[in-house]
């Protein structure tokens, strides 16, 4: 394969929009963190954004350089070897906010959760492909739902909720797209669905305090080992009733209203948006960037936003449709279902219209672990539409 | 799998994506165009931090003007924790001055808040410390802390107020509403540009302070009524003692004190059984103080004539007891007068008995002991009382000499002072104006309208037997000549744990005068003293030497004329032997000194207080005459006059809240006009001024 091949089966479309969304993201970044400088430095965020986007492009050019066929052939080792990197973070794991999420390699702290899920995708996508049939009833979800079950009860046991529940939207989504009988995959979907529901539900129904006290007390006393801290708890229950926890995590959200309702139709400008430039927005250049983009670019900026996410995605699904084997389709739709599915909820979560759980917005939220995951998915994309043309023979 | 099949699956998820896309979209513009409008006002909001900025609360005076709770302004430490610079290093220092440990400053300091509380009210001292270090994000407000410059004078009245100047006790509680004014506040804006102007000044709201109240009490007469107390607590040591004074025609209650009380100023380490204000809010058996009740019920109601007689021949059988008399022996023959000047148990059963639990429970009720007086003091009581229907003829024949049945001492009282104001019966309060901070009268207290109880002629006659048990009965130790007191004592056995003890009593006295025409009630009662337990030997004195001064407080004159005793019995104590009586000199204004020898060329003796080089106050005032000797406490403090004028101080240049506070030391008022930085003044800087005087100050924003 010459080069001068690679560079012309590139997917150059797709390739645009990332450039688009990492160029966004390091000026948005910058103008959320420069007020606050690090090392007396502030480009500190955006410097080092700048060097996990670079990171990134290389990595997703190396990536669309592999086969993803020879990718999940070592989906077993991946699997393991990424039990392993989720237990050590549980063991020698740095801990913020509550929660151990870190591994420190040299001077960079690397989020093993983060690249789970591409594992996953893979791991899971090459078990899928694999089959000669799809799946028609109920036990044979089996198999697939105890592959996933294991790392996510592990990032469940960190505690990350958020990327917990990025997984169960990789299954359903690779399941989906594998061609599994509708009626047992809308069954499990509902059964998903309606468990978290009847948790809200159970909130309101029984007093919001009451029954955050009990769902508090009861893993102290042992009796359910629930796997949420205090302050997810609280999160959900903002979900349910924003006036419950209005300093706290009640705080987050009132913010992030305040900052993108302020923004109108076309923001207060970069560097001008006084409820970011104030730190009143928490977690301004990760979790609620999205709050930062509806401040200062408004909803003109936003929207765009959103559609070039949207351009990402569709172009997702055409490699998807036109990949030359299960294999390639599955993981497109993978890919696509995970970008999709942070992109609801952390979104969603900055509107109010999803709980607070911390997942970042990709390609956006500052963070090296996710800057390079994401473009490594690109780079499987890439590969997958570099290949396409064999499945018309 | 079929690619019809694929392709449908993918097309579908395409269809989610995008349903998803288009939720967070629709939603974006909900939140941006729908509520864009109240969000950013919402923003505005969080940009600009409030300083509360606490009312002063109302002060309490005297009836005639003398400040008993005053507020005084002290600071308060607050701090942004946005703007703090090195959290660490100013935790430190904050923690040192405040004396707070250095990891409670660093928590609060570093807090996720746009306002955190460091201290509440510090001494004057430490928050001068703390503002020459001008640490960057460490506020400053000023908060009122309550200071009750007699300490435990009428502490009980007064009552207790909390940190957040809310009243927990006393007047503080019942009239909280008017004493705590509206908070006002500073409204201080975040630089917009991230940059932290400490203190940028931007709307300032000034608080409204609160209404002032002018009590009934009288401090003059809350005195003697302490000293008093003092006094029965030095002879029987009892294990509490109270006395409540009333002015007759009115209800307005003139002192209200008891043992053992509290300094109002450390109120916070007083128990709160010592606290509690147990003259209102306990009943006890009034005993003989009772019988005039009964006796009162009986005339009355028709069925007892004064002519009437009664025998007593030392005990009197009802059904399921024998009632004995006091007197070993009995008191014999007796008209109802008499009864009452003896104090028989015996006459009283058979008064009680002629009236029958019927009209007694109704005579009960009219005067008002089955419900609380109303007085305007939180926590009040009602006492025991067995109701007509069940009531035995047993039970009837103890509660006609005031056993069983239970009354407040106010409750008490207020019946005595029914008889003292022919008949009428008004309720005790302690409240006669609600002023607003600049004096102007903004309520006068309206009771509800008198209840006639008795007929002024029962009333008149009860008087009579009432000024007989004083002149000839149980009551003569209380006796002064010319005073025409009147009243009944009481020696109450007490009741525990349900059993009638013969160990602890309640000496009490309850009374008026003059009998004529009574101006002041009053009662005394001393809870198990020691040493003897006779209400004529234990309270009666201490109500004779309280009369005794009131009278000439209050410039009652006295009654040479009154009519002759019916009987010839030794005076027990002569209260106003012939002693020399000397007006007081006025000494206010004058050196200590000084005015200790003009007191004493006045054949006074002095008792000097506080601090100062000048006498500021006197008691008893000027113009009273007093017998000789009688010590003339004089209150010393700081000279006034001349100095009195505060020179008005260059303000330019400084902010709303440092002007705020140089003028408040000073005890200058302000009005601001505009934002930002101090421009002009007026008066100008170096003009003399009396304390309290206004300066404008225009302000305007800063030019850089």
């Amino acid at each position: 394969m010459t080069a001068r091949r690679f560079w012309r089966n590139l997917d150059y479309l797709l390739i645009a929009v990332t450039l688009a969304l990492m160029a966004t993201s390091a000026v948005v970044v910058y103008s959320a963190s420069h007020m606050a400088p690090v090392n007396g430095d502030p480009a500190y965020y955006l410097k080092r954004q700048l060097l996990w986007i670079g990171l990134g492009l290389a990595v997703m050019i190396a990536v669309a350089l592999i086969h993803y066929e020879e990718l999940a052939r070592l989906a077993t080792v991946l699997y393991v070897a990424n039990l392993g990197l989720l237990v050590a973070v549980l063991l020698v794991g740095q801990q913020t906010k509550g929660a151990e999420r870190w591994l420190t390699l040299g001077p960079v702290p690397v989020q093993p959760s983060e690249l789970a899920k591409l594992v996953i995708i893979l791991t899971l996508a090459s078990q899928l492909a694999r089959r000669e049939e799809p799946i028609r009833r109920l036990y044979e979800f089996i198999p697939p739902f105890v592959h996933v079950a294991l790392p996510m009860a592990l990032i469940l046991l960190q505690p990350d909720l958020g990327t917990a529940m990025v997984f169960v939207g990789i299954v359903f989504g690779v399941l989906f797209l594998s061609g599994a009988a509708w009626k047992p995959l809308a069954a499990l979907a509902g059964a998903a669905l309606g468990g978290a529901a009847g948790l809200t539900l159970l909130y309101l129904r029984y007093g919001v305090a009451v029954a955050g006290r009990a769902f508090l007390d009861l893993p102290r006393l042992g009796l359910v080992p629930l796997p949420l801290r205090e302050y997810q708890v609280n999160r959900l229950i903002v979900f349910a009733d924003p006036s419950f926890d209005l300093q706290g995590a009640g705080y987050h959200l009132a913010q992030s209203k305040i900052a993108i309702g302020s923004g109108g139709l076309w923001g207060r400008g970069l560097f001008q948006g006084t409820q970011t430039q104030l730190n009143f927005l928490p977690e301004q250049h990760t979790d609620f960037i999205f709050s930062v983009i509806g401040e200062e670019l408004g909803f003109a900026g936003a929207a765009l936003l959103l559609l070039l996410y949207f351009v990402f995605m569709w172009r997702g699904l055409w490699i998807a449709a036109r990949a030359r084997d299960r294999l390639g389709t599955l993981l497109a739709g993978g890919i696509v279902s995970m970008l999709a599915f942070q992109v609801m909820v952390n979104v969603g979560m900055t509107l109010g219209i999803m709980p607070i759980t911390g997942i970042p917005l990709p390609f956006m939220s500052y963070g090296g672990s996710s800057m390079v995951t994401k473009a490594a998915a690109v780079g499987l994309l890439l590969g997958i539409h570099r290949r396409r043309h064999r499945i018309q023979f | 799998m079929s690619v019809v099949n694929l392709r449908k699956r993918t097309v579908l998820l395409f269809c989610i994506v995008l349903a998803a896309l288009v939720t967070l979209a629709g939603r974006l513009a909900w939140l941006q165009f729908y509520h864009g409008e109240s969000l950013r006002q919402k923003a505005v909001e969080s940009r600009t931090r409030e300083v509360p900025i606490e009312a002063k609360r109302g002060t309490i005076y005297d009836r005639a003007g003398r400040p008993l709770a005053i507020s005084v302004n002290v600071d308060s430490v607050f701090a942004i924790p946005p703007q703090v610079r090195d959290a660490e290093a100013t935790a430190r220092q904050v923690a040192d001055i405040l004396g707070l440990s250095y990891e409670d400053a660093l928590y609060r300091l570093t807090r996720d808040r746009a306002f955190v509380w460091l201290a509440r009210k510090v001494d004057e001292e430490a928050a001068q410390k703390l503002k020459l270090l001008r640490l960057p994000g460490i506020g400053f407000t000023q908060e009122a802390r309550r200071f009750y410059p007699h300490d435990r004078l009428a502490a009980h009245v007064l009552g207790v107020v909390g940190t957040d100047p809310v009243g927990l006790e006393g007047i503080e509680v019942t009239y909280d509403s008017y004493l705590r004014g509206i908070p006002g506040k500073i409204v201080v804006e975040y630089d917009a540009r991230g940059r932290t102007i400490p203190q940028a000044m931007h709307k300032y709201f000034p608080p409204q302070d609160g209404m002032s109240l002018v009590l009934c009490l009288d401090q003059a007469i809350q005195y003697m009524v302490e000293r008093e107390l003092d006094r029965i607590q030095a002879e029987f040591s009892p294990k509490r003692a109270g006395i409540v004074v009333m002015e007759v025609k009115t209800g307005c209650i003139l002192a209200m004190g008891q043992r053992p009380t509290y300094d109002a100023n450390r109120w916070s380490e007083a128990p709160l059984e010592v606290r509690r204000n147990w003259l209102i809010s306990d009943s006890y058996p009034p005993g003989s103080t009772f019988k005039p009740f009964t006796l009162a019920a009986a005339v009355e109601a028709g069925v007892v004539k004064w002519t009437d007689r009664f025998f007593d021949p030392g005990s009197i059988a009802v059904p399921g007891k024998r009632v004995r008399c006091w007197k070993a022996g009995g008191h014999g023959s007796q008209d109802a007068t008499e009864a009452l000047v003896n104090s028989c148990n015996v006459a009283l059963v058979q008064m009680g008995l002629r009236l029958g639990p019927d009209r007694f429970a109704e005579y009960y009720f009219r005067f008002g002991l089955g419900e609380p007086t109303g007085i305007d003091l939180p926590g009040e009581a009602v006492g025991l009382f067995i109701p007509a229907g069940q009531m035995r003829q047993v039970d009837l024949a103890v509660m006609s000499f005031g056993q069983t049945l239970t009354v407040t001492p106010i409750q008490m009282l207020m019946g005595i002072n029914t008889i003292a104001n022919d008949g009428l019966l008004v309720r005790p309060h302690l409240l006669k104006e609600v002023r607003s901070p600049e004096g102007d009268l903004l309520l006068t207290y309206q009771g509800p309208p008198p209840r006639q109880v008795l007929s002024p002629e029962t009333a008149r006659e009860m008087r009579r037997a009432m000024e007989e048990v004083v002149r000839e009965g149980t009551g003569r130790t209380t006796y002064l000549a010319g005073h025409r007191l009147a009243g009944k004592t009481g020696t109450s056995q007490k009741v525990m744990g349900g059993v009638v003890s013969s160990q602890a009593h309640i000496a009490s006295f309850a009374g008026f005068g003059p009998a004529d025409d009574p101006v002041v009630s009053a009662i005394v009662v001393a809870d198990e003293p020691q040493g003897s337990m006779y209400g004529g030997q234990v309270a009666a004195p201490a109500f004779g030497r309280l009369m005794y001064d009131i009278y000439r407080y209050l410039d009652v004159a006295l009654r040479p004329d009154e009519p002759p005793k019916r009987r010839t019995l030794p005076p027990v104590v002569d209260l106003a032997p012939d002693v020399e009586v000397v007006e007081v000199p006025s000494v206010a204004g004058l050196p200590s000194e000084e005015a200790r020898k003009v007191l004493h060329q006045a054949g006074l003796a002095v008792r000097l207080e506080g601090e100062g080089p000048v006498a500021v106050d006197q008691w008893p005032p000027a113009g009273a005459t007093v017998p000789e000797q009688t010590a003339v406490v004089v209150k010393q403090g700081p000279a006034a006059g001349e100095d009195d004028l505060v020179v008005v101080p260059n303000l330019e240049g400084r902010t709303m809240r440092e002007v705020g506070e140089i003028l408040n030391r000073l005890g200058l008022r302000f009005s601001p006009k505009g934002s930002g930085l101090a421009w002009a003044q007026d008066p100008a800087p170096g003009v003399l001024i009396r304390p309290g005087g206004v300066v404008e100050v225009e302000f305007r924003p800063p030019t850089d």
